[in-house]
């Protein structure tokens, strides 16, 4: 499935980040929450494909092993409650090496710069470990409020 | 889980109230993981209490009330990052704790205090568009996704 615009623009920059929760289900059918920076959204292909990185094992990479079905959500809240909200699933893999692997370890560098976990300057730029994996996820619905 | 322990602690609070009362909510949606905000009208002890209006959640969460919270700081001024997992319990109109939850909220009666004055604030039709349900999600476990800067940066460190 095709993302607009607009849903692209607010996946990216919404909130003045791209900070979107990621959920993942476990063997056990339990829901695993977590935050992470969307480095890039691919758009050249039938599928649109959402790229984020993970540095260390953790519970999403470890679920996304067992089941590929991924939930991606983003809000903006202001004073007066919700006004937008983008709500995604779709089907995940994990690279662990290849060109796009490649390319997207590259971007997590000045993602995670954008994002404001980090400042600059507190990071050495030089030599930035690679990334666990690389996961991409094919999106195969979209309800963007 | 050794009893006396309180999940619902100052950081989750803290989360909670510069998140204007809205948390992340997953729970599998036709067979799907997915994260939906919502807005708590309690948050005590172990557990968190919010209004629902859509009754294709409540199916859902009848297939399976296996569930997670997720508070977590958007734009980064906490370092702050906290998930909760439990099970979530569906009221129905007409039972006790169903009135009892919309009566707090209507009253601002809600507890912690901070939901009442930003719930004046906000459009109420946005954060509860229709009282339908009223879903209590039991806790019982608690991760710390991002506890300090310091602790944060072995995760991000680039």
């Amino acid at each position: 499935m095709k993302l607009s615009d607009e849903a692209i623009n607010f996946l990216m920059s919404g909130n003045g980040n791209s900070v979107v929760g990621v959920a993942t289900i476990s063997e056990f059918g339990i829901v695993n929450l977590s935050p992470r920076v969307i480095l890039h959204v691919d758009t050249s292909g039938v599928d649109d494909k959402i790229y984020f990185v993970s540095y260390l094992p953790n519970k999403t990479l470890y679920n996304l092993r067992k089941n590929s079905k991924v939930g991606i959500s983003k809000w903006v809240n202001d004073v007066r409650g919700d006004v937008r909200l983008l709500v995604i699933t779709g089907q995940a893999m994990n690279l662990t090496s290849g060109p796009k692997y490649d390319e997207m370890s590259d971007k997590a560098v000045q993602a995670f710069l954008n994002a404001g976990f980090v400042k600059s300057g507190e990071v050495k730029l030089d030599k930035p470990p690679k990334p666990l994996a690389v996961t991409e996820v094919i999106v195969e619905d979209v309800k963007f409020y | 889980m050794a009893s006396g322990v309180v999940l619902i602690d100052d950081d989750v609070l803290e989360l909670l109230r510069l998140n204007n009362g809205i948390f992340a909510f997953g729970f599998v949606m036709n067979g799907y993981p997915v994260v939906y905000p919502k807005f708590v009208v309690e948050a005590i002890g172990n557990s968190i209490t919010f209004i629902e209006s859509n009754v294709k959640v409540i199916e859902n969460l009848r297939i399976s009330n296996k569930i997670s919270v997720s508070v977590f700081d958007w734009r980064g001024n906490t370092a702050k990052s906290f998930q909760l997992k439990g099970f979530a319990n569906v009221y129905e109109k007409g039972t006790p704790y169903f009135e009892e939850i919309i009566r707090k909220f209507e009253s601002r009666k809600m507890n912690p205090d901070f939901l009442n004055e930003i719930a004046d604030r906000m459009d109420e039709r946005i954060i509860v568009p229709k009282k339908e349900f009223v879903v209590k999600l039991d806790l019982n476990m608690k991760y710390s996704q991002a506890p300090s800067p310091e602790s944060a940066k072995p995760i991000i460190a680039i």
